[in-house]
């Protein structure tokens, strides 16, 4: 994520009017619990329900994905931008910590680290990784599990400080 | 609650736009209004983009390896509206929209908000019921500077779950 920056040109502008979320993306690795917000989250399938995710290729998080093969998607209420920020690095704690920065966890059906201060989650199964020339991996997940604890609207990238999108993450 | 619906209901939750796709076919010009959309790579600059296997537009972009993604504003819902039934295209017109073709024979709407052309790298997504077309942008134009996107979740409609 990068502050607002001036857009350089119109493909930026364009792309920038994609209307993506902010997401906390968790995952449990061996003996360590990861965490990172990520926002280019799409659904790709009805029948089966699968949800395309893309991370920056050489990432931390990535990595992580590839060899958990288990993730959740923690949603994120329109109310919850520090929420958002705080996991704009790389999180990660000891498997056994009752909290990542500080946000209070519990333990999902597939073993992901779940806030549970987010408005709703899903877990998934990582199904496959899609072929993409591009700098971003994309990652295919069958969503497995899913709850929501409460309505709401959730927050939408354009309506805070933050852009991810266009020609250049800044 | 079914694990089903909470499923459905988190789906929901996601943020969409509303496009209207578009794309030449050999039997004429194709679209169809989209939702399902995002950024892949910075660089080089990528979309992915899923369209329900089996639609003419899906199969127009199959034929193609081309289409374009309009992006529809925020007051312009009746646009998205126009082609949820997949208009076909005669004469410089579908669904009630002029449209002009690109260089390369896109088919591209003047009243939306801004669009980007695109290319075909990838298809991907065989055990998935959409196509998902990973694909490079080769133009692009926004006539309405400063304009902002219609979200699906302002409106009436859903696509997801």
């Amino acid at each position: 994520m990068s502050p607002e920056t001036p857009a350089t040109d119109v493909r930026s502008d364009a792309l920038r009017l994609l209307s993506n979320g902010l997401y906390v993306l968790t995952a449990c690795l061996s003996d360590t619990m990861h965490a990172a917000t990520i926002s280019w989250v799409s659904q790709v399938s009805f029948q089966p329900p699968l949800v395309m995710i893309a991370l920056q290729r050489n990432s931390h998080l990535a990595h992580t994905v590839r060899k958990a093969h288990r993730y959740a998607v923690n949603i994120l209420g329109a109310d919850q931008q520090a929420l958002a920020e705080t996991f704009f690095a790389h999180v990660t704690a000891p498997v056994g910590t009752q909290a990542l920065a500080g946000y209070p966890l519990r333990d999902g059906v597939a073993h992901c680290p779940l806030i549970t201060d987010a408005m709703a989650w899903l877990e998934c199964r990582l199904a496959a990784e899609l072929p993409n020339p591009g700098d971003h991996s994309l990652l295919l997940g069958e969503v497995t599990g899913a709850g929501i604890r409460r309505q709401g609207a959730p927050i939408v990238l354009w309506e805070t400080p933050w852009s991810y999108g266009g020609l250049s993450e800044s | 609650m079914s694990e089903n619906d909470t499923i459905k209901n988190i789906l929901r939750m996601f943020n969409y736009g509303l496009f209207v796709a578009t794309s030449a076919s050999p039997d004429g010009p194709r679209a169809a209004t989209v939702s399902w959309a995002t950024q892949a790579s910075f660089e080089p600059k990528l979309i992915a983009v899923a369209m329900r296997k089996g639609t003419a537009i899906c199969q127009a972009v199959q034929a193609s390896q081309r289409f374009a993604l309009h992006v529809v504003g925020v007051n312009q819902p009746d646009f998205a509206k126009a082609f949820f039934k997949a208009p076909l295209g005669a004469d410089g017109e579908m669904g009630g929209y002029r449209y002009g073709l690109s260089e390369r024979g896109v088919p591209i709407l003047g009243t939306a908000a801004a669009w980007l052309e695109c290319e075909v790298v990838e298809e991907v997504n065989q055990s998935g019921d959409h196509a998902i077309f990973i694909a490079s942008i080769v133009d692009a134009d926004m006539p309405v500077p400063g304009v902002e996107a219609l979200a699906l979740r302002d409106t009436l409609w859903h696509y997801g779950g």
